[in-house]
């Protein structure tokens, strides 16, 4: 027992709870269960021989990259980010304008360090990623929230949500919005909606976080620019993430941004973990230099939207079309489901039982209301076999309900 | 540039300051300048071959590492280091009262995470680490710093300054030590102390955070007990990193402690990184499974060895040594020195100007103080460096004294 730390523990400390797909991932270990609930990239699909190659820049490298890296992040890499981001970004990002993250979360938690005090606002789209705005609660922040639509948030709403806000004595600090394949949404932001986001944020001295993990995991047509991009005056910073197109075990992530922000960041990274790891920096970029993330990228792509098709059909085979919905995302990793006549926790209690598992909408409503017809559906992750017999069984659950 | 950053920065943003040692890496850079500023491993003990042999690790275990980790960490990992550092621990502690973390920098913040509210007050040695006070600062604490000499913290002045800050309504959080080799004290906190301080520890109601990145680098002398082994009560926590017996590029650290608070750091952990890299992680296991770390730690530790011996003798040779006198470490990475007559900034500039670099005593104190001392690394450079180096450190000491 810690009687030392319990009457010690700091408030976020007594307040933070664990995310809630950790919690049903102890329901997902239940033999014979499939479960859609995760966010997990395929590991059929990862590109083990090419990575494991990239290791041999250890034996190339290794006094270099053994030892403690800048927290700014690896050069070489940060030159090959900057290349290779050239197109979405609009043009070649200087070296002041990238830090290399341990995963995107961390760049929401360095986000968070340069911007949020107490009580501050952030904006940000209802439902979003919770893991982002878990952490933004942790600093203490609090949340104005825009409703989604297919065409992602609803940005005509927030000229009267921000002056309401500023009016009450609010300070509002950033938008947060995953602008491709949306998580949980699995929409996309429109280029129209894109534009004014920037002159809303411009207008009122707001800064986007534009969180863009999934923007290179793209099924179906044209990628829309960026809403860096489309940003003259530094107000935007873009996260993304090796992550989706190469594997999450690397926790490779970068940002770019304003150099002032990104010194600001820098600053509080030092103070959270010095760096991230040099070596496995190095294989990235190894990875990447020896051209296997461009020649692998396309398999990823295509294994993924194979999946994608093959639940959108077994939606079609298997659920009663008259109680649910949903719109299938050009890309990324998610179905977002709706079902009108059905609450979401009833029909998670009734899957479970027959052995299918997603995670609740309400999950994914940073202000804890909302969500109740809603739930998520990740696509990415089970095998074809598994998702049909998944499918089924959920299709089974809601007959039942109706 | 653009303005709309800055009116919306937080007041932390506005208030951080970047690490001293940073702010001095221009000067460093310099071409012809010695550096016994930084902190870091020699490269030449990194034990590449060895450390690359366990790539093999991800064609076999490929899917499973290159997957999103667990926040705990790697089991296979953590079975090793509770085995490897059972001795010091006192016991096998289990799995679930170690935490790996993204080096051991990492343990600090997730400390402020779960500990600190802003106003809180930490207990430090003074002097202490900087990018511990840094960390705990970030997170809004305040510091009551202990004085230490060569036996560490001097434990018996806990009692008053605990009882005044109390009185005065402070809220003690924790008390932070660097046990084994301080940095940048140099000093080793002797086991009488160590027991004194978890006896006031018990006392007053506030753990300990013992932190240990050099522990396991020791020259001379026995290994101490750490205090978490003397602690039945679960109100130590400990900090171990693989940055110094391995290599820091890892960026592989641990922290151990009851489960309630390895717990919560565990869900703090989530938020921050989610998880080290598996990757990594793997890869440290591999070298440690194989039997590397055993084998290979012996040589760190001489090397480490003959240059702080190197540089003790250079510092006799070339030192004013009526004006400036040491601890003599017995592992770890850095002298600090003490000189009572000379102003440590003033020294600093002139040895910059003879292309020597250290850091200089004041950011290591939470609350004011080291205007006299100077931190020196002696892991980095050659011996011979370490010789040149401290000669002209030694010229530009004299040149201050004669005025």
């Amino acid at each position: 027992m810690s009687d030392f730390f319990d009457p010690l523990f700091s408030r976020s400390a007594k307040n933070i709870k664990p995310s809630p797909i950790r919690e049903i991932l102890h329901l997902v270990r239940k033999p014979g269960m499939i479960s859609f609930a995760g966010g997990m990239p395929d590991p059929e699909i990862f590109p083990i021989e090419q990575f494991q190659e990239a290791a041999n820049i250890i034996t190339r490298e290794g006094k270099d990259i053994m030892q403690y890296g800048t927290t700014e992040g690896y050069p070489p890499l940060k030159d090959f980010i900057s290349e290779w981001t050239a197109p979405k970004m609009g043009r070649k990002l200087q070296h002041e304008e990238i830090l290399i993250t341990a995963g995107s979360s961390q760049v929401v938690d360095l986000l968070c360090w340069a911007l949020i005090d107490e009580g501050d606002y952030v904006v940000c789209e209802d439902p979003t990623f919770l893991g982002a705005t878990g952490t933004m609660r942790n600093h203490k922040a609090r949340f104005l929230t825009v409703p989604c639509d297919e065409n992602g948030m609803q940005v005509d709403l927030l000229p009267d949500l921000i002056e309401k806000t500023l009016a009450e004595g609010g300070r509002i600090k950033f938008i947060y919005t995953i602008v491709n394949f949306h998580n949980p949404l699995g929409c996309d932001l429109s280029l129209e909606r894109r534009k004014k986001l920037l002159d809303i944020a411009k207008r009122y001295g707001i800064l986007i976080l534009e969180d863009d993990p999934y923007g290179y995991v793209r099924f179906d047509g044209e990628d829309i620019p960026s809403i860096f991009s489309m940003d003259r005056d530094g107000i935007v910073l873009f996260a993304c993430s090796f992550s989706k197109i190469l594997a999450p075990g690397t926790r490779v992530a970068w940002c770019a941004g304003d150099k002032d922000l990104i010194r600001k960041m820098t600053v509080f990274k030092q103070g959270t973990d010095v760096c991230t790891s040099v070596v496995v920096q190095a294989m990235v970029w190894e990875y990447c230099k020896l051209g296997h993330l461009d020649s692998f990228l396309p398999r990823i792509i295509d294994h993924y939207r194979n999946k994608r098709d093959r639940m959108e059909a077994a939606f079609h085979a298997h659920l009663p079309l008259d109680l649910i919905s949903w719109q299938k995302p050009a890309g990324g990793f998610f179905y977002w489901m709706t079902t009108p006549g059905i609450r979401a926790d009833r029909l998670l209690e009734k899957a479970v039982d027959k052995g299918v598992a997603f995670v609740l909408g309400s999950a994914f409503y940073p202000t804890d209301s909302g969500g109740d017809n809603n739930f998520r559906m990740c696509f990415t992750f089970a095998s074809p076999e598994m998702t049909d017999t998944g499918v089924k069984r959920l299709g089974e659950a809601l007959r039942e309900l109706a | 540039m653009s303005g709309v950053w800055e009116s919306n920065f937080s007041n932390k943003a506005m208030n951080v300051r970047p690490s001293p040692i940073r702010e001095i890496l221009s000067v460093i850079k310099q071409p012809g300048m010695i550096s016994f500023a930084g902190g870091m491993p020699a490269p030449d003990v990194f034990p590449v071959e060895e450390f690359h042999l366990g790539a093999e690790a991800l064609l076999k275990d490929g899917k499973n590492l290159l997957q999103y980790g667990t926040t705990e960490g790697l089991p296979e990992l953590k079975e090793f280091l509770s085995e490897w550092t059972a001795p010091r621990m006192g016991r096998k502690t289990a799995l679930d009262e170690m935490l790996l973390t993204t080096g051991s920098q990492q343990v600090l913040d997730l400390m402020g995470w779960a500990m600190i509210d802003p106003g809180d007050y930490v207990i430090t040695e003074d002097p202490s680490y900087l990018a511990a006070l840094t960390a705990f600062h970030n997170h809004g604490a305040r510091f009551i710093g202990i004085p230490t000499d060569h036996e560490g913290m001097m434990v018996d002045m806990l009692p008053d300054k605990i009882e005044k800050a109390r009185r005065e309504g402070k809220n003690i959080k924790f008390i932070y030590t660097i046990v084994n080799f301080h940095n940048p004290g140099g000093c080793t906190m002797t086991i009488e102390r160590r027991k004194k301080l978890v006896e006031m520890s018990h006392k007053y109601n506030i753990p300990i955070f013992e932190d240990d990145p050099y522990g396991y680098v020791r020259f001379d002398g026995e290994h101490l007990p750490s205090i978490f082994s003397m602690d039945p009560d679960g109100g130590v926590i400990y900090a171990g990193s693989f940055s110094k017996i391995l290599a820091p590029g890892t960026r592989i650290g641990w922290a151990t402690g009851n489960k309630d608070i390895i717990r919560k750091l565990t869900v703090f952990k989530q938020a921050v990184d989610l998880c080290s890299s598996p990757i990594t992680q793997a890869l440290v296991y591999e070298y440690c499974k194989m039997g590397y770390l055993d084998k290979h730690l012996p040589k760190i530790i001489s090397n480490y060895r003959t240059k702080r011996d190197a540089m003790e003798a250079s510092f006799r040779k070339h030192l004013p040594l009526e004006e400036i006198s040491w601890v003599k470490p017995e592992g770890g990475f850095f002298f600090w020195l003490d000189m009572p007559n000379i102003d440590a900034k003033t020294l600093f500039d002139k040895a910059i100007e003879k292309k020597v670099a250290f850091v200089t005593g004041t950011p290591f104190f939470s609350n004011g103080g080291g205007e006299h001392n100077a931190r020196m690394n002696y892991t980095f450079c050659q011996p011979d460096i370490i010789d040149e180096g401290v000669k002209r450190l030694g010229e530009a000491a004299r040149e201050i004294l004669e005025g």
